[in-house]
């Protein structure tokens, strides 16, 4: 049989023997009693350990029973307390539960089998009530430690509580999280007004795939899952939900698919180059026996026709082999701005052959960063080729930032030209992807490939007719 | 000016073989590496061209048997790219892009041997 610690706080002995008693006559309980005869022993003991049940005596000399309660719940002691109070005393009763006691007894009015009842359901009560503390904290500290934010908002999507996830991934404080609408976070209304959709039809979304904007309106690709609860037994409905940034996971995706096609392209390639060349040097060589045998001057045309399609095939040729190829790259000390000065410099004729202003918006205090100079160049260049290319006759303006955003190096190029629609973002670093009627598909295939073996990130915006911004991010070391 | 050609690509093989006689070389051609390895041993050449991917035996293998024993130069000729194998540690002489022209194929092959 389990023992069950009382602690008795009262200082008329006589109860005391009285209640020692009684506490005998119940059946099927062991009790192990403590008793203190006054308040100040009673203080002293308090803190020391915890009791299963406490009785009080409501009249302790100058203090109370009440008092006591206050300070076994500040020693965090859970057990249930009962207190004895003399005849009528009505507001008593109803502070004594207000602060806590699970029941109270009037002094006079006790036997056996009243006490054994109030002990009885106060017991199971303070078990019932540690059992929900354990699964709230249970619950809690989910909520809490979850890498995911967790949310519950009303139904037009203002905030009622959240987890610190929440702050980590948005970026919001607390305070600014409370006054935000649900529908602040989304970049696009479009994708805010399907989820409240299928919410009210279904009840219910999961993985529902959204880019959502941090504070500094980064994007972040995201899983939402949630569903309508009635929470608060206040008649209204709630969304309950988990927000999943799968931003990170889905770079390493698009990374993975695209150095496993540039390993299968730079295969291909490889076999390819030797194929074509060698016919190539045959036809080359041929025509040169030709031309050398030709009397006839009108026929040259021809040969030289044949010799400029030649080299065309093999300058095809060249340009894939060196962009298919893995980067080996040779770092050094770089300042970041020359490094963009001088990928414009190369785009420099075309820029004016469009009339394109060009805006530079550099950062003095960037330190230098470790890259390979002659690769990185590339690597802006064709960012800063697809631009101009992208942009009209009039009014085109190209503009070049540099910064440092959290102790890494931040290159912006931007263009005002036609955009990228939606659906080929994600394919836009394939290699042989291309949106030029001429282009080969190797320009920001290439760029992607350098950026990667430098271990820097890329990222674009872009929107049909206002334009696209490339967004490289360089570690300093 | 005795010049070896090795090729195992008849049309290659016979293009520059006739583009050196042109040029008023005195060549021999071969299409695989066990022929051309007797004719290396058994003649004084002063100029060998061969493919760097011959069956059998491949062109840096062969620059290496030739200059074991002489110091004649060696030019491969390859669809690769350039920067690439040049990278790789080689005892031939030069390296020949294709496509290549006449011009470029006769210039390699007279500084080379005007060197030797």
């Amino acid at each position: 049989m389990d023992e069950i610690r009382v602690l008795i706080v009262e200082d008329d002995e006589d109860d005391y023997i009285l209640f020692l008693d009684y506490l005998r006559e119940i059946k099927g309980k062991n009790f192990q009693v403590k008793w203190i005869s006054n308040y100040n022993e009673a203080v002293k003991e308090l803190p020391k350990n915890c009791h299963d049940l406490y009785i009080f005596d409501y009249l302790l000399g100058a203090h109370t029973g009440l008092e006591l309660i206050s300070i076994a719940s500040d020693a965090g002691c859970e057990g249930p307390v009962i207190l004895l109070t003399g005849k009528g005393d009505q507001l008593i009763d109803l502070e004594a539960m207000r602060l806590g006691a699970d029941d109270y007894l009037i002094k006079g009015e006790i036997d056996a089998e009243k006490l054994e009842r109030s002990i009885r359901y106060a017991l199971e009560r303070s078990d019932a009530v540690k059992a929900l503390r354990q699964s709230e904290e249970k619950y809690r500290n989910i909520f809490e430690s979850s890498r995911d934010m967790i949310y519950i908002t009303d139904f037009d999507g203002n905030f009622i509580d959240f987890n610190d996830s929440a702050m980590r991934i948005f970026g919001y404080t607390r305070e600014e999280f409370y006054e935000l609408n649900a529908a602040n976070l989304y970049e696009n209304k479009e994708d805010r007004r399907k989820f409240q959709d299928a919410m009210q039809r279904t009840g219910l979304v999961s993985d529902f795939e959204a880019v959502l904007k941090d504070k500094k309106g980064d994007r972040k690709l995201c899983l939402i899952s949630a569903s309508i609860q009635k929470l608060f037994n206040d008649g209204k409905i709630y969304y309950q939900g988990i927000i999943h940034d799968i931003t990170r996971r889905k770079k390493v995706e698009r990374d993975i698919i695209i150095s496993e096609k540039m390993a299968l392209t730079s295969r291909v390639v490889r076999m390819l180059a030797h194929e074509v060349r060698n016919p190539l040097t045959n036809i080359n060589l041929a025509v040169e026996q030709i031309e050398d045998e030709l009397t006839n001057p009108n026929y040259g045309n021809y040969l030289e026709i044949i010799k400029r399609n030649g080299r065309r095939i093999n300058d095809l040729i060249t340009e894939l082999l060196q962009s298919s190829r893995p980067t080996d790259v040779s770092v050094s000390k770089h300042s970041v701005n020359q490094v963009l000065d001088e990928a414009l410099n190369l785009a420099m004729d075309r820029a004016t052959l469009k009339n394109i202003r060009i805006e530079k918006y550099y950062s003095d205090n960037l330190c230098d960063v470790v890259i390979d100079q002659e690769k990185i160049k590339i690597a802006f260049l064709n960012i800063i080729i697809n631009a101009i290319e992208a942009m009209p006759e009039k009014g085109g303006v190209l503009t070049l930032n540099t910064l440092l955003v959290d102790n890494k190096c931040v290159v912006i190029i931007k263009d005002n030209g036609i955009g990228i629609g939606k659906e080929n973002i994600g394919k836009l670093f394939e290699p042989y992807f291309t949106g030029k009627p001429n282009g080969v598909g190797l320009g920001l295939a290439t760029t992607h490939n350098i950026l990667q073996s430098h271990k820097a990130g890329i990222e674009v915006e872009s929107e049909v007719g206002k334009g696209t911004k490339f967004i490289i991010t360089l570690n300093l070391d | 000016m005795n010049v070896l050609v090795i090729d195992d690509e008849k049309e290659i093989r016979e293009m520059v073989s006739k583009t050196l006689e042109k040029a008023g070389y005195n060549v021999t051609a071969s299409d695989n590496m066990a022929d051309a390895q007797k004719l290396i041993k058994s003649q004084q050449w002063n100029l060998v061209i061969s493919d760097i991917m011959v069956p059998h035996l491949g062109g840096f293998e062969l620059a290496d048997f030739i200059k074991e024993n002489s110091n004649t130069p060696v030019i491969l000729m390859t669809g690769m790219d350039k920067e690439v194998l040049e990278a790789t540690r080689s005892s031939a002489d030069f390296i020949l892009t294709k496509p290549f022209t006449s011009k470029e194929l006769i210039e390699a092959i007279r500084k080379e041997i005007t060197q030797a």
